[in-house]
């Protein structure tokens, strides 16, 4: 609970110091939060195991990794994201706000014991998003894409409220320890499986509920699209354990298999639709429904192992994302379209350098941390007998490999669109350098994040 | 206490070398002389690993260290007769790849040249790994490399070339990964010997013979997987296609060798006659292909394809009946295959750096473009001369006694094969001799060719060292085959052996 009232006062602080600072000064809000957004991270490798309110909320291994994950990625992101906010026009001192906003919902998210606690953070998480979106208000293009986000958003908070609701009223209790133990293999657990399913799905962006997140990408600035592609994701990986797994083990019989489906049109969807794509936020978009789909592959396993591979999944995921969306940044061209990664390797070689490490990570080329994502989900799906998912699995990472070499290529193999070096200034490039060298480092020694995911599951 | 020894040298010392040529290198001389010297200094700990190696021995100079514990995957390096042979090719060519691309190479020299050592350290990586997981890491990231020099310094149709190399590969090499976790949730372990000893039914055996063959026929490659070979060869840069003809071809063959027969040894003999159609088809109807072309490169690049063809074939031949010799016929079968290898690795990076000393020149490769070549280059029409009579099996060149090995184990297991097979000592004469009559002889074609300068001192001791290795191997291939001999033997048995009984 301390780092949820440590980043709950860190946000007055914020707003307070951004309005003293004045509109034109956002580096003091920037160095506010990112020291601040350093001792909610301590507080959270602090905080102890235990439950509160009667078991609303819990910290335990899993919520403590994800808090972390979750603070470094909204760290990374402020960092990466002003340059490309201002020439936007968009960077002002909300942007903070809500970032941290966001990441507070992340945190009562992961730490929830209850349906309550549960939409809580969901619904916060989701409200500063949608307003992260619009934050560039003028903006027709980012207008349509919160609109879109907004409507769309509610629509699955909507199902999977109705969802909620039928559990509460199938077991008499909001608390998930009880609605698991009450829980019986019924017609209605099974319409509630489906409808709080749906809801996942929606959040997470896992076709068919998927349409929203190229627009939501493309819309806003990439320094919110940044935001956007990362922090949630953890927010829903908690949503699903904690609901799914946790919440409704009886009818997993009944849900597994929508799951597979689900996971499997992702795969598909995501791998194919986005070889089509010019457009950088938009690829990572229709890329992101094909890694939702691999990672939901290891929930569907329905054991620790896979759980835990689902997990090691979302953080090196929501890592490589981060480098990307920061590489792209440090491009400095609106709109991001794809050839402005032309010749990359021309005009800085240290960046496109980076770009290749994330893009073969992406690619799950060993022994980068991307592959050992993939690895460890195939092992969870052969050792359940799974192996013709792990088969196609497999093939559609390889369709997927065709748009990452296309990135590489524009880096190495085709001439710049406008000649220059680019100045990324040094803190960008050593943040970037440590980024992208994070995922060779996590591929090369992963014993120490293997055994944190395992631990987290370590009753499943 | 962790456990290094020689084999992370010769792995490590280049792929990181190659990193720092590739970050740091100011020009491209630099990183031209950088590279050579570091694959020159790979010779030292080579030499001592064949000095110190004892055939027969099992796997030596083992290094064996926890990596992911939670996986009992390790860190697990050691050679035998098969894989050492393979790292002295490797080590013996790489200097032959960097002064291949001496004069061509002034782009981005730094990043190219640390491709190609990041490359060698890879290709050196796969032959000494015992883990079946290390080995996979080793396979794929190789891929990233290649991807590069391709694609950076290739020629007109690059792109296409590079993307349908690595995709083809990496389709392939997915299968194996599938078999491979599938090995482990069976036997508990990644490592190659414990795969080896673990019974497996007929059933699973045809399923993970098929995830092998997926990634190890595409990378020899076998006739019908071998399209994207040509493509590649022919943009690849000479540097590049010397790695991918010599070295990079002969790890489908080892990887049949490592995983194929030994971990699947019921399922390969039961599927050996399909394997060798495969390969007649490879022999005879590539060479015919070969024997159309009118680029140089793709020339050999399809020839390429036929001389794995037989590689191939001298391994499964002997499992495709039942014979009274069983063993011994096998492991005269696949010391067929690795000297084939071993010889066209020699002889078809000696064919690329020449058409790569002929492009560099007249910058064309259509034969059609060249012809009276010997009056104004006459060491080097020498050299050609022989490489291309050794790529057709002349007696007396190393490309003789692999051929002769294998025609010999198909003559005893089914002499039919052995006749079709030896249709390649006269396809590959034709396609050998066409290409040197129409390139070499005749009078001086045009102006282009009559403005050639010979070899340079570095491209004559490239190219004379080749040569020497080619014919020392054609007259003495003994220190060769019984550096191999203790090795295939114990393959052999085990193959022999198989596996279904035990359950």
């Amino acid at each position: 609970m301390r780092a949820e009232l440590a980043l709950a006062a860190l946000v007055p602080v914020a707003l307070l110091v951004d309005l003293a600072a004045g509109s034109r000064k956002q580096a003091v809000t920037r160095a506010v939060s990112l020291a601040g957004l350093a001792l909610v991270a301590w507080a959270a490798i602090k905080a102890p195991n235990g439950e509160m309110f009667g078991g609303s909320f819990a910290m335990d291994g899993l919520a403590r990794i994800l808090k972390l994950s979750g603070t470094l990625l909204t760290g990374l992101a402020f960092a990466y994201a002003p340059r490309d906010l201002k020439a936007a026009g968009a960077l002002r001192g909300e942007y903070y706000l809500l970032g941290m906003f966001a990441l507070l919902g992340v945190f009562v998210t992961a730490s929830a014991g209850s349906l309550l606690t549960l939409y809580l953070g969901l619904e916060l998480l989701a409200l500063a998003l949608y307003t992260l979106v619009a934050l560039q208000r003028h903006c027709a293009q980012a207008a349509e894409a919160a609109m879109k986000y907004f409507v769309l958003g509610a629509i699955g908070s909507g199902a999977m409220l109705y969802g909620i609701s039928l559990l509460y009223g199938l077991s008499g209790s909001l608390l998930l320890d009880e609605v698991a133990a009450q829980g019986s293999a019924g017609a209605g657990s099974y319409v509630a499986a489906a409808l709080v399913l749906a809801g996942v799905a929606f959040k997470l962006g896992a076709a068919p509920f998927h349409q929203w997140v190229p627009d939501a990408y493309q819309g806003p600035p990439l320094g919110v699209a940044v935001i956007l592609a990362t922090v949630p994701k953890l927010a829903y990986f908690a949503l699903i354990v904690r609901l799914m797994v946790t919440g409704l083990p009886v009818a997993q019989e009944q849900w597994n298999p929508l799951l597979i489906v689900m996971a499997a049109a992702s795969l598909a969807m995501g791998s194919i639709v986005a070889i089509a794509q010019t457009h950088a936020a938009r690829l990572f978009a229709w890329a992101a429904i094909g890694h939702v789909g691999f990672l939901l592959l290891g929930v569907a396993a329905g054991s620790g192992e896979g759980l835990a591979a689902a997990l090691f999944y979302t953080l090196v995921y929501t890592l490589m994302v981060a480098g990307a969306f920061g590489v792209i940044i440090a491009l400095q061209r609106q709109n991001a379209p794809l050839d402005s990664l032309r010749g990359l390797y021309r005009r800085h070689p240290g960046l496109a350098l980076i770009m290749l490490l994330i893009m073969l990570s992406m690619i799950g080329l060993p022994p980068l941390a991307g592959f050992l994502a993939k690895w460890q989900i195939l092992m969870a799906l052969i050792e359940q007998g799974m192996t013709v998912l792990a088969v196609v699995a497999v093939v559609f990472a390889v369709v997927a490999a065709y748009y990452y070499l296309r990135i590489v290529r524009l880096m190495f193999m085709e001439a710049p669109e406008e000649e220059g070096r680019l100045t990324p200034g040094w803190t960008t490039t050593l943040l970037l350098s440590a980024n992208g060298l994070a995922l060779l480092v996590l591929g090369i020694w992963p014993n120490f994040l293997l055994d944190l995911c395992r631990a987290a599951f370590a009753s499943g | 206490m962790p456990d290094f020894g020689l084999l992370s040298v010769i792995i490590w010392l280049p792929a990181l070398a190659g990193a720092l040529i590739a970050l740091f290198a100011g020009n491209a001389a630099g990183a031209r002389w950088a590279a050579l010297a570091v694959s020159l200094l790979q010779w030292i700990p080579g030499v001592m690993l064949w000095r110190a190696f004892a055939p027969g021995a099992g796997y030596q100079f083992v290094e064996r260290n926890a990596w992911i514990e939670r996986f009992n995957v390790e860190y697990y390096l050691g050679v035998d007769g098969i894989a050492l042979a393979l790292i002295l090719l490797t080590l013996l060519l790489t200097p032959a790849a960097v002064v291949a691309g001496w004069r061509a190479i002034n782009r981005r020299a730094g990043l190219y040249y640390g491709a190609l050592l990041v490359q060698q350290g890879l290709m050196l990586g796969v032959f000494c790994a015992l883990d079946s997981l290390l080995f996979y890491v080793f396979w794929e990231f190789m891929l990233a490399p290649m991807f590069l020099i391709i694609g950076v310094w290739g020629g007109e149709r690059r792109i296409y070339a590079t993307v349908k190399f690595f995709l083809f590969t990496f389709l392939g090499s997915v299968f194996m990964l599938v078999a491979l976790v599938y090995l482990y949730l069976q036997s508990g372990s990644y490592a190659i010997p414990d795969l080896h000893a673990q019974p497996l039914s007929l059933t699973e055996q045809q399923w993970l013979f098929f995830a092998f063959l997926a990634a190890f026929a595409v990378k020899v490659p076998m006739w019908p997987v071998h399209t994207w070979l040509p493509d590649a060869h022919v943009e690849a840069p000479t540097g590049g296609s010397v790695i991918l003809a010599a070295i990079l071809l002969k790890m489908g063959g080892f990887g049949l060798l490592r995983f194929g027969l030994p971990v699947t040894p019921d399922a390969a003999a039961q599927f050996a006659p399909l394997i060798v159609g495969l390969s007649l088809v490879a022999i005879v109807y590539i060479a015919v292909v070969a024997l159309a072309q009118r680029d140089l490169k793709k020339l050999i690049a399809y020839s390429s394809v036929a001389h794995m063809g037989f590689a191939t074939l001298g391994m499964f031949i002997p499992l495709s009946r039942a014979s009274a010799e069983g063993a011994a016929l096998l492991t005269l079968g696949m010391g067929g295959g690795m000297v084939q290898m071993i010889s066209h690795g020699f002889i078809s990076a000696a064919l690329f750096m020449c058409v790569g000393v002929l492009y560099d020149r007249a910058h064309t490769r259509r034969i059609s473009d060249f012809g009276g070549v010997a009056n104004t280059m006459p060491v080097f029409a020498v050299l050609l001369a022989l490489f291309a009579l050794a790529n057709a099996g002349l007696p007396g060149t190393s490309g003789f006694v692999g051929e002769f090995l294998v025609i010999l184990a198909s003559f005893r297991a089914e002499p039919l094969v052995a006749l079709g097979a030896g249709t390649i000592l006269v396809l590959g004469a034709a396609y050998s001799l066409y290409m040197i009559k129409r390139v070499l002889f005749g009078e001086v074609a045009n102006e282009k060719v009559a403005a050639l300068a010979d070899l340079d001192v570095r491209e004559a001791i490239a190219l004379g060292g080749l040569a020497l290795l080619v014919v020392a191997l054609g007259l003495y291939p003994g220190p060769l085959v019984e550096l191999m001999e203790p090795s295939l033997d114990a393959l052999a048995r085990q193959v022999m052996a198989g596996k279904a009984g035990a359950l």
